[in-house]
């Protein structure tokens, strides 16, 4: 699959409309899933991932852009995508309703309980390091295995591990609230 | 000995994502449940999000196209590598065809140094006709070599294995021809009709392909004939005025056909869907499913985009293949192109006809009156292009290549049950060899 990635990227490089359409289709919806579990909305989601896709056609434009690895290097840019998207929004004092919960329920009461949930799973996840961040929502919301997460984050694939480690006592220390609410 | 902590969550992780009770997986890492108990709960919650809300189908669409705006905009040139590397693609893609699938896998390595064996042997045989390809690629219709670019052509589009690849390559090749004639009527030579034709034949290919296209794919693949078109049409306008008075007639017409095309096009950025209907009407019911080789599995008796040279496009899309039954012929086009495509009936003449479950896809060479159960040369010939298929409905037996052709008179070729079945204006007329058969 890798090779046939990049095989793609390398037509697309030559500016071959199709080999781009075909990227396009084959990690539009991933990354679209694997942005909108860590933003606020859809239309965030939306935005981020074409920014992605823009970062792209910029990357090849300059000739700068990945040799391989495709997949590695979108998700890469995705997560600094949405490094940014919350470092413009750090002087914004508000905290979106996640919408995956809006939708999940319609009573009021089990809303609000999934609302606050919600901002807290989305509130610990920002107090982990970087590289925690990335790990797990590479792994729990885009649904990569450890090789993936490592060729993105280049590490090993025992540091994926460790990180992982780390990440979640980090958020079991922050989200033991959330934990008995959205438990049960 | 007690693995790491690290390796142990992870695999208590895996576990818990492929949907394993946390109770069950404790139970399995007794020595290191502790840890375990305290973490798994966490990650329970972030593997028990609902499902994610999806953009709807035209934001998805809208998305996708602006994407491709952006990369004509940002990437405009080198749509296409020069004729070597093309050559080398050629070769590369055609190679493979050559071996079985499971063979290539179980012996990969012997089959690459196959591969490369006969890649070194075609490029020595191809060494001499090499020169001639390349000076080729740069002729025009009054060069002796021309010809030869001509079967090169056909030889790319023969080898386009999928819808969308058809469509780019007859865009382009639709270009190229433009390029042609404006190079002559540059140096005071007259475009001939075969030219004029070639480039009909190339954007009707096209549109009729991407009207058939899946709809993620068709609004990229329309922008693509679209920036063409005002590429084209832009660069005709300057030669016009620059040329003599000898060609400006078929400039005239080619700007036409431009125009023309470029209406069909916005009509379909538009409403897809109208143009998706123009090329999916009177499918019957009934009709089997479709082998994957087909522009658009599932399809159906497709229409034919209709680019008249004289006049402009007041009706773009003729419903029905050949409702005149005054066609052309049909010359045994492949599914985006001249060539043949996919496997093919064994033997010429004895394609099976419709109805025939076992109607093996592509264009065959089936000389359809030889058969039984054919239509007489005379019936809706035009109807029936090549290729169907597989089974069809109508029991019109090992169908010929019939005609096909526009109601202007210029030959466009018949049409599939599934896909845009046209005729190479390059490989002549009045010969009903094309289809497989299966009409």
């Amino acid at each position: 699959m890798a090779n046939d990635y990049d095989a793609l990227l390398q037509q697309a490089k030559r500016g071959n409309r199709q080999a781009l359409a075909a990227i396009y289709d084959a990690f539009q919806p991933p990354l679209y899933r694997y942005v909108y579990r860590q933003v606020d909305s859809q239309e965030t989601a939306r935005d981020l991932t074409a920014e992605v896709f823009h970062r792209f056609l910029q990357s090849l434009q300059k000739g700068n852009g990945p040799d391989q690895y495709l997949q590695a290097w979108l998700y890469r840019v995705a997560h600094n995508t949405i490094v940014d998207y919350y470092r413009r929004q750090q002087h914004r004092h508000h905290l979106p309703l996640l919408e995956q919960f809006v939708a999940a329920d319609d009573d009021p009461v089990h809303l609000a309980e999934l609302h606050i949930a919600a901002d807290r799973v989305r509130r610990s996840m920002r107090q982990l390091t970087p590289d925690q961040q990335q790990v797990i929502a590479l792994k729990f919301f885009a649904g990569l295995s450890n090789q993936e997460i490592a060729r993105i984050i280049a590490k090993p694939i025992g540091a994926v591990k460790a990180l992982q480690h780390r990440a979640i006592a980090a958020l079991q220390r922050q989200l033991l609230p959330v934990e008995e609410e959205v438990t049960l | 000995m007690t693995p790491h902590f690290d390796d142990t969550l992870d695999m208590a992780l895996e576990r818990q994502l492929h949907g394993e009770p946390t109770a069950v997986i404790l139970q399995d890492y007794s020595e290191q449940a502790e840890g375990l108990t305290r973490l798994l709960p966490v990650t329970a919650v972030l593997t028990t999000l609902p499902p994610i809300s999806e953009p709807d189908l035209a934001a998805q669409q809208a998305d996708r196209a602006a994407f491709l705006a952006e990369a004509n905009q940002l990437l405009p040139t080198a749509v296409s590598p020069g004729p070597l590397a093309r050559l080398n693609d050629w070769i590369v893609a055609a190679l493979p065809r050559f071996g079985h699938q499971n063979i290539r896998q179980k012996e990969s390595n012997t089959m690459s140094s196959l591969i490369l064996k006969a890649a070194v042997a075609l490029t020595i045989i191809l060494g001499a006709a090499g020169g001639t390809a390349v000076s080729a690629a740069a002729s025009l219709p009054d060069s002796p070599v021309y010809p030869v670019k001509i079967a090169l052509e056909d030889a790319r589009l023969a080898l386009a294995n999928d819808p969308e690849t058809a469509v780019a390559l007859h865009t382009d090749l639709a270009a190229e021809r433009l390029r042609e004639m404006e190079q002559l009527a540059l140096a005071d030579h007259v475009p001939d009709d075969a030219s004029l034709n070639r480039l009909q034949y190339h954007l009707e290919t096209a549109l009729d392909l991407a009207g058939q296209l899946p709809e993620q794919s068709m609004a990229g693949a329309l922008l693509q004939i679209q920036e063409m078109v005002q590429t084209r049409t832009r660069t005709m306008a300057q030669v016009q005025a620059q040329a003599p008075e000898a060609p400006q007639g078929a400039l005239t017409q080619a700007r036409t056909m431009l125009q023309n095309a470029g209406e069909v096009v916005a009509a379909g950025l538009q409403d897809p869907q109208t143009l998706r209907w123009r090329h999916t009407t009177n499918r019957p019911d009934a009709a089997p499913p479709q082998p994957e080789m087909t522009p658009q599995p599932g399809g159906v008796v497709s229409p034919t985009v209709t680019i008249s040279t004289t006049q402009p496009l007041t009706a773009p899309v003729r419903l029905g293949p050949c409702a005149t039954g005054d066609c052309g012929t049909s010359q045994g086009a492949g599914p985006y192109g001249p060539g043949r495509h996919g496997p093919q009936p064994e033997e010429p003449g004895v394609g099976p006809g419709p109805g025939e479950p076992a109607a093996t896809p592509g264009s065959g060479n089936g000389q359809g009156p030889t058969g039984s159960n054919n239509p007489s040369p005379g019936e809706c010939q035009g109807c029936a292009s090549g290729n169907q298929y597989g089974p069809q409905p109508d029991d019109a037996g090992n169908g010929s290549g019939m005609p096909g052709g526009s109601d202007s008179g210029m030959p466009i070729g018949g049409q599939s049950q599934n896909g845009a079945q046209y005729q190479n204006p390059n490989s002549g007329s009045n010969t009903s060899s094309g289809s497989g058969g299966n009409h």
